[in-house]
């Protein structure tokens, strides 16, 4: 998602003359915040690409004897162990893989899909406002638990239908909140001079309305990015997340659920480590947010 | 815009606030709150979906004509005495002065009615599969006289009627309300009586003062269904219940631990199980089968994830069930044959597909992971595929499954036992028992004499022994936690028994 | 107007009519309910004939055909679980999500703008860092894991607070507390987004040059202008309101609607499954149009849909 997001951008500013804001006192201060996130991201993302290397042990490997050990007790263990002996820190690698493809891949679709179908909506309005605010109502209204529950029947528990339900789960909520804002944006002055000046539609929604989307859009991405690793979470407690024994973090933080009390390490670990991915995510997403304040007229 | 927006806030909540009830008196100490797992799905035990969590509160509600003692025998209940009095007919003597909730006498006309209700009446019966091969037709041959026909010779029909959902209804109360009400407000002869219901939420039992037993030990009993077992534990913790069923194991200790808090373990009369399919995949062949079983190291399932607190399987049938070997050693572990059969069958990589039900059994998802881990390290290639339940039921129906985890139970002598019965379900998709083993059940099922029916099981056990079809693993058992005062007799089979003399709140 | 709404009631009806078509055929993709509640003795005969019994070896046409004459009726089935009829169970429910779900709408919304429009005006100072921060670390966890914790520190470790169920206003506390986190962390950051744009708006820096007072800048202009997503996303909680949350729900054993539809979607009851949808969808319809007319109120220059 951080391409697309990254890409739209660029479309934006080399189109339309944005000014940016002007430099804030905590200037630097938030540069260096943004240097230590893109950092950690980058850090999450190589260590799960290269989780075979870092592992220590394969994480589907059970080894009853040391089932439960706490973090920093063994030192072939140091994050501890689960409920069947599995080594914490190989299935945190291994499952950063799992959960940041679903994550960032998830957001990236339903974003992208669910931006279109809303500037398409509240642009033209009419017929394809109805249909597709038609399509938005019925997949809200729809129990999300029950397709999921029929698709993994069907389609089997992969990956890609992981990644293809959750980003079913999210496009409507981009689609709808982008109409809303793009009701009111067809209205404006420089809509409204575009298009008195013979501006194409597809020229109007591309330079002009969705540089103006930005904001929503980034606070929505970067708030679903943690929600989306969390609903596969949702999905293991349902027995149709992703198939054991390969680990993602949702699985584990859900796997550690009857241990909070006695084995904190279970669901607290995975937990901390998407915690620092949303924190990251967001930092980032406040911070291209606030560089790229639009000031429309 | 604060101010205003606080205001409002507080302005709606108090609004809600005054919408909810009342708070409700769970907690003088004449009544016991016990924390379970489930919903109980229907109050009806002649109509209720076959799930066991009914067994919870069926017992507290209704009496049957008979019931199974701690010890597998058969006790009296409703009925005082039974005879048989032909190859296929028993008459039941009920007792006299009994009274129902509504303070309606017990009569025979009741519990033909009930009985028949059972098993013949409009509203289909999911449960009623469990009796239809057994009772051809019920009767009430006198005031107080029963006589029940049975379509072959069968000595164990008095044990069958022991079971929770042949519970004995007053005809009349029945027949004054519709199906639908009677499935939140039934009556019975029991030791407690509805009192109210709260869907989802709890299930109020009050004293059935006239119960011929006498009269029970607490006032009240309310089960409050609390589904997730952390908040269960912590219910117990905060002294909010004083009971809780299905403690997780790993939780034991933790809970053993707490001041004033005890848990009791009981073990049930059911076992776990993988079963293979006999007519299709890899496990067709009986090598295979073998080597699955023998590469399962049921003694580290039990120690590690148990805590040593269950029993490994070392025969077909449970301690207790009639002509049980104790002295027979437990299902062999050994890798080395395991991959030695292997060989010996030309097992060349073929997938296994192994569909458990994910979370459906108490730590099935834990023991089937290291059960799959087992296979793979002697080289069987397992598919592991944890399905949800429903996914699960459909597919074993189907008979789709090539191997699965899964519980037998017994209602307490071999003739009754999922050994036996179950290849004339369903299950036989999956194994079909040789003419020689049926023969052996059919006449041990008839037989009286003690001789014939221990030679006949011991002979099946062999048969099973030779075909592998399933192996078994561990008894099942059953966690409950409560404050340290209850005293109660815990029971194999599944349910907390709130009689006279059983249970006490200390 | 009245068209607006004729139109808008004719798309209910569809959307009514679509939602409960897919739930019909997604429910009966995921297998059989009766699988599941046959004893082990059963026999496939016995199948067959409760298969019979609650009509579902007629063709899938058919069943939905059955289904709508008899929903059009007012009757929407009986539960295959609890045999009793789906609406009685669903009805007796919804009071208790509501009771959940109202609190975190009227707090998210009551709290979340006010919060929002602070931090936007104090925008990278410490409280807005602060604010920011907290509404992302709640993103990140599980509400299960909130919920068990809160229940642990607050039920067991202090006693302060019940541990479960719904009997008092004490019992709220815990479970709004868990649900409330999302929504607000939503609202507060939309507003704050939206805000820090409509604060450079032309007409707001009109404002500020006719030398109105900040206040009314801020409330009557800028917040105006801001509250359009804000508005949508708030209205799609309201949605999550009426279907409720079953880990939360599950979490503190509050026998809601969401507790409700995730065991009937695993027990495959179809009847309760249908009646949940059709309901939450019924209003989740109302409240979209509700939203859509706001619309027009915050923003007048949005083509009001009577000139359509």
């Amino acid at each position: 998602m951080t391409e697309t997001t990254i890409s739209t951008l660029k479309t934006l500013s080399a189109s339309a003359p944005l000014p940016l804001t002007p430099p804030k006192p905590r200037r630097l201060r938030r540069h260096a915040t943004v240097i230590i996130s893109v950092a950690i991201l980058t850090l999450l993302c190589a260590a799960a690409l290269l989780a075979d290397v870092l592992s220590p042990h394969r994480p589907e490997t059970i080894n009853l004897r040391v089932r439960l050990t706490a973090p920093l007790t063994l030192p072939e263990h140091p994050l501890g162990t689960d409920a069947t002996g599995r080594d914490i820190l190989s299935r945190i690698l291994h499952g950063g893989r799992v959960s940041l493809t679903v994550g960032l891949l998830a957001t990236a679709i339903g974003l992208v899909l669910g931006t279109l179908l809303g500037i398409i909506s509240g642009y033209f309005r009419g017929w394809a406002d109805e249909i597709i605010m038609y399509l938005v109502d019925v997949q809200f209204a729809l129990p999300f638990v029950l397709l999921a529950v029929a698709v993994s029947l069907v389609l089997g528990r992969s990956l890609a239908v992981l990644i293809g339900l959750a980003a079913l789960s999210t496009w409507s909520l981009y689609a709808r909140v982008i109409r809303g804002e793009v009701l009111s944006l067809r209205e404006r002055e420089f809509v409204i001079a575009a298009r008195s000046l013979g501006a194409s539609d597809a020229y109007i929604m591309f330079h002009h309305l969705l540089p103006n989307l930005a904001g929503p859009l980034l606070v929505l991405g970067t708030l679903s990015i943690g929600r989306i690793i969390l609903l596969e979470s949702g999905l293991s407690f349902l027995g149709i997340g992703i198939q054991p024994p390969t680990p993602s973090w949702g699985g584990m933080i859900n796997e550690g659920r009857d241990y909070l009390s006695s084995a904190w390490w279970l669901s607290t670990l995975p937990g901390i480590v998407l915690m620092t991915l949303v924190l990251v995510i967001g930092t980032l997403g406040d911070w291209l947010r606030d560089r790229l304040d639009v000031k429309v007229m | 815009m604060l101010k205003l927006g606080g205001r409002l806030v507080i302005l709606m909540l108090a609004l809600l606030l005054g919408l909810l009830p009342a708070a409700a008196q769970d907690n003088d100490a004449s009544t016991l709150v016990i924390g379970i797992n489930a919903e109980v799905l229907s109050l009806d035990p002649h109509h209720v979906p076959g799930a066991i969590i009914g067994n919870r509160v069926y017992h507290m509600i209704f009496d049957s004509l008979t019931r199974t003692g701690s010890d597998g025998s058969v006790q009296p209940m409703l009925a005082t005495e039974w005879r048989s009095v032909s190859d296929n007919q028993w008459v039941f003597t009920l007792r006299s002065g009994v009274r129902f909730q509504d303070g309606t006498p017990l009569t025979a006309a009741d519990a033909a009615f009930s009985l028949n209700r059972l098993l013949f009446s409009e509203n289909e019966s999911f449960i009623r599969s469990s009796f239809l091969p057994y009772i051809s037709s019920v009767e009430a041959t006198g005031d107080l006289e029963l006589t029940i026909t049975t379509p072959n010779t069968d000595p164990l029909l008095p044990l069958r009627l022991a079971s929770p959902y042949a519970a004995i209804m007053p005809q009349a109360y029945v027949e004054s309300k519709t199906f639908e009400e009677l499935q939140t407000a039934p009556i019975g002869a029991g030791p407690y009586r509805v009192e109210s219901l709260t869907p989802g939420d709890r299930l109020v039992l009050a004293r059935h003062d006239d119960y011929w037993m006498g009269q029970p030990a607490a006032e009240r009993i309310v089960l409050r269904v609390i589904p997730e077992v952390s908040t269960r534990v912590a219910a117990l913790r905060s002294g909010e219940v004083d009971f809780i069923t299905t403690v997780s194991p790993d939780l034991v200790d933790e809970l053993d631990a707490v001041d004033g808090l005890r848990v009791d373990r009981v073990s049930v009369y059911n076992y776990m199980l993988i079963y293979f399919n006999t007519k299709q995949g890899p496990t067709a062949n009986p090598l295979i089968r073998r080597a699955l079983a023998l590469s399962i190291d049921r003694e580290a399932l039990a120690n590690d994830l148990w805590g040593g607190r269950v029993r490994v399987m070392n025969d077909y049938l449970l301690p207790g069930e009639f002509s049980y070997d104790p002295d027979r050693p437990i299902f062999p572990y050994d890798p080395a044959e395991a991959q030695r059969l292997m060989a010996e069958a030309g097992y060349n990589g073929e997938v296994i597909e192994f569909t458990p039900p994910s979370t459906y059994y108490t730590n099935g998802e834990l023991v089937t992971n290291v059960i799959n881990e087992m296979w793979r390290a002697v080289g069987f290639n397992v598919d592991y595929k944890p399905l949800d339940t429903a996914a699960w039921a459909d597919r074993s129906l189907a008979g789709n499954n090539i191997a699965t985890l899964q519980s037998f139970g017994t209602a307490g002598d071999p003739a009754t036992s999922s050994i036996i019965q179950t290849w004339n379900s369903w299950m036989g998709a999956y194994y079909t028992p040789s003419d020689e083993f049926k023969a052996l059940a059919a006449e041990a099922a008839a037989s009286l004499d003690p001789d014939v029916r221990q030679r006949n099981y011991r002979r099946i056990i062999e048969i099973l022994d030779a075909d592998v079809p399933f192996t078994p693993l561990y008894q099942s058992v059953e966690f409950y936690a409560m404050k340290d005062g209850i005293q109660w007799n815990p029971h194999p089979e599944f349910y907390i028994d709130p009689r006279p003399g059983a249970l006490t709140l200390g | 107007m009245a068209r607006f709404i004729l139109v808008r009631m004719a798309r209910t009806a569809l959307t009514l009519f679509g939602v409960v078509l897919l739930t019909f055929c997604l429910g009966r993709l995921t297998g059989d309910p009766i699988a599941m509640m046959l004893p082990q003795t059963a026999t496939m005969e016995d199948y067959e004939r409760i298969r019979a019994s609650l009509g579902l070896n007629e063709p899938l046409p058919t069943q939905f055909i059955i289904y709508v004459a008899n929903a059009l009726r007012g009757d929407l089935g009986r539960s295959i679980v609890f045999n009793r009829p789906a609406l009685d169970l669903v009805a007796e429910r919804i009071p208790l999500t509501l009771q959940l779900g109202l609190p975190v709408l009227i707090v998210s919304t009551a709290v979340g703008i006010p919060l929002g429009v602070m931090t936007a005006r104090q925008r990278n100072r410490p409280f807005d860092q602060l604010v920011m921060s907290l509404t992302l670390a709640g993103q990140s966890l599980p509400a299960f894991f909130i919920g068990i914790l809160l229940i642990l520190v607050f039920g067991v470790y202090l006693r302060w607070l019940p541990t479960f169920g719904s009997d008092t206003p004490a019992h709220l506390v815990l479970p709004t507390l868990t649900l409330l986190i999302y929504p607000l962390a939503i609202v507060v950051r939309l507003t704050r987004s939206s805000m820090l744009e409509a604060l450079t708006t032309g007409y707001v820096r009109t404002a500020q040059a006719k030398g109105l007072s900040e206040h009314v800048v801020i409330y009557r202009h800028a917040l105006r202008n801001a509250l359009i997503p804000v508005v949508t996303v708030v209205g799609l909680q309201v949605a999550t309101v009426i279907s409720g949350s079953a880990i939360v729900e599950t979490v503190f054993a509050w026998p809601g609607i969401g507790l409700l539809a995730v065991q009937s979607i695993g027990g495959r009851d179809y009847p309760v499954i249908q009646t949940i949808v059709l309901i939450s969808a019924a209003a989740f319809c109302v409240v979209n149009m509700l939203v859509d007319l706001l619309y027009f109120v915050i923003d007048p220059r949005i083509q009001s849909p009577a000139s359509r």
